[in-house]
């Protein structure tokens, strides 16, 4: 935690080592997150190659920040959205690959499978893809990445009591859809709590 | 502002900033007293465990990503830059150029010194209740855990990647060729990838996060390969492989080390290197009861509280002892 905000401060003061440091820290976040926004690769690599160079031009004019992560996934997020629209816009005419872009910005997210408990792992995957795309942004960006509710509010552009809800609902629903956890919870830490 | 916590349930929880906060050992002043909370609470305490599992359930699939993609990405963003920096050149040079003489001086005589004085060994070695993070001369990094000793030659380190190891470690591996870690019980061997190797005590076990990892050990002519999420575990002549769990992610460099099913007397080892006590006072019998459950490696009194209050056991530490007793 510290050391990013340590890289961050050093940028800001022209080290471009500090730039490697972030790059190398948040690569594999950006581009999970920006793959989940858009499947075309290309497309997350050219924003984030634009974001990089954009830090280094704009270094001296940078403030402080408490969360770089916060930071570069929110200005990933708009560069992303803004040349889907662009490319969009475009190709305006062609109305098939209109719909298609359109279909693709879909945000999905996958869990990895448990293979112990296979049947269970399944299931959570199988509420969270009856959650909408939004809830499961949300979702993702407060558990996956450890934003907090006001850092999804600025990524997302939404009200603070409209994330609240999303993620509320959202784990209301995997909760319904998952009796079944609650089951499998239950006996284990009744046998644990015997000990 | 205070919630009432004795209604909460472990919905309430996961939503709980201030809890998902105490879970990433990010505690601010404001934040209450979890361990307090729980004691007060017995309740709210099995909401937390069902609060944890469910989070620990929810680990998102990392996209397939390639270490070359982001190499490659990088060096683009590196050559923009310099074109970029072109047009400031002059400015650069006139202002900034002495501090850069100063360095390139002072590197010049340490290369100038090590050349004519090869350093060769280096052994690296934490304390009990002690860390240590490390970049290799090859770019790779390492962690190593309390009270463990890690060696290499570092002249020859770049043509030989080859460590030995006393204790626990987390490796990541930048790709070349290959990377070997000798310890008593046995070796792993590497391209390129994340993996955690732990030996004392006759116990050895490996833990690969990323890529594949290859290990031997000393007492079996077999060879293990490992995948992201396989670990490997030799005891006694018994070697066995599996897939680890989620929950086991949590580790001892994260601040947390996790134990399923563990004998007591394996954990309270782990507790003593990690808060550097003298001895532990355990009778046999307690020894062998089975521990389920973490504990944090940077606050003690929660530690305790970890370990104590489910196994309902008694914790006294008295001049670097501790003494455990029923209940």
């Amino acid at each position: 935690m510290k050391n990013e905000i340590n890289s961050w401060n050093e940028l800001r003061e022209g080290h471009s080592s500090a730039l490697r440091d972030i790059y190398n820290q948040f690569y594999k976040p950006m581009m999970n997150y920006g793959l989940r926004l858009t499947p075309n690769n290309d497309l997350v690599q050219d924003c984030i190659h634009d974001l990089f160079a954009d830090l280094w031009r704009l270094r001296s004019g940078l403030g402080e920040t408490d969360s770089v992560r916060n930071y570069l996934i929110g200005s990933l997020r708009r560069r992303i959205l803004k040349s889907i629209q662009d490319k969009s816009n475009k190709h305006s005419e062609l109305s098939e690959q209109y719909d298609r872009e359109d279909e693709d910005s879909n945000f999905e997210i996958s869990l990895i499978q448990d293979e112990t408990n296979l049947e269970l792992s399944l299931k959570l995957q199988a509420a969270i893809g009856t959650l909408s795309k939004r809830q499961q942004e949300a979702i993702y960006l407060k558990y996956s990445e450890g934003l907090d509710y006001e850092q999804i509010c600025e990524t997302m552009g939404l009200q603070y009591q409209s994330v609240r809800n999303l993620i509320s609902t959202g784990i209301l629903r995997i909760k319904e859809n998952l009796l079944i956890l609650l089951f499998i919870v239950d006996n284990f830490l009744s046998t644990f709590l015997k000990y | 502002m205070n919630k009432d916590y004795s209604k909460y349930n472990w919905q309430n929880l996961v939503e709980d900033q201030q809890f998902l906060d105490w879970l990433q050992n990010d505690v601010k002043p404001m934040h209450p007293n979890w361990m307090e909370l729980f004691q007060q609470y017995p309740e709210l305490k099995i909401q937390a465990d069902q609060a944890i599992e469910f989070l620990n359930q929810l680990k998102f699939k990392d996209l397939a990503l390639n270490t070359k993609a982001q190499t490659m990405l990088w060096e683009r963003i590196e050559s923009s830059i310099q074109i970029g920096e072109k047009t400031n050149k002059f400015k650069l040079f006139g202002n900034y150029i002495w501090p850069y003489v100063a360095a390139a001086s002072i590197l010049l005589v340490i290369l100038f010194k090590s050349v004519l004085f090869p350093t060769g060994n280096v052994d690296l070695k934490t304390d009990f209740a002690q860390k240590l993070e490390k970049s290799l001369p090859d770019g790779s990094k390492i962690e190593m855990n309390a009270g463990s000793t890690l060696s290499y030659d570092e002249s020859t380190f770049k043509e030989k990647r080859l460590l030995k190891l006393d204790g626990e470690a987390y490796f990541s591996v930048q790709k070349g060729s290959d990377f070997s870690v000798n310890t008593t019980s046995g070796t792993v061997k590497v391209l390129g990838t994340e993996f955690n190797v732990f030996d004392r005590e006759g116990r050895m076990e490996v833990h690969c996060y990323s890529g594949r990892v290859l290990v031997q050990f000393n007492n079996s002519k077999e060879t293990y390969i490992l995948q992201a999420g396989e670990k490997v575990n030799n005891f006694n002549t018994e070697t066995t492989k599996q897939e680890f769990s989620t929950l086991e992610l949590k580790m001892w460099k994260d601040g947390f080390i996790y134990y399923e099913n563990a004998d007591l007397t394996d954990v309270l080892q782990e507790f003593k290197r990690q808060y550097d006590l003298k001895d532990i006072n355990l009778s046999q019998e307690l020894g062998k009861l089975k521990y389920t459950g973490f504990f944090k490696t940077n606050q003690r009194e929660e530690a305790i509280q970890s370990i104590s209050l489910p196994m309902q056991l008694n914790f006294e530490i008295k001049e670097g002892i501790l003494t455990v007793t029923k209940k």
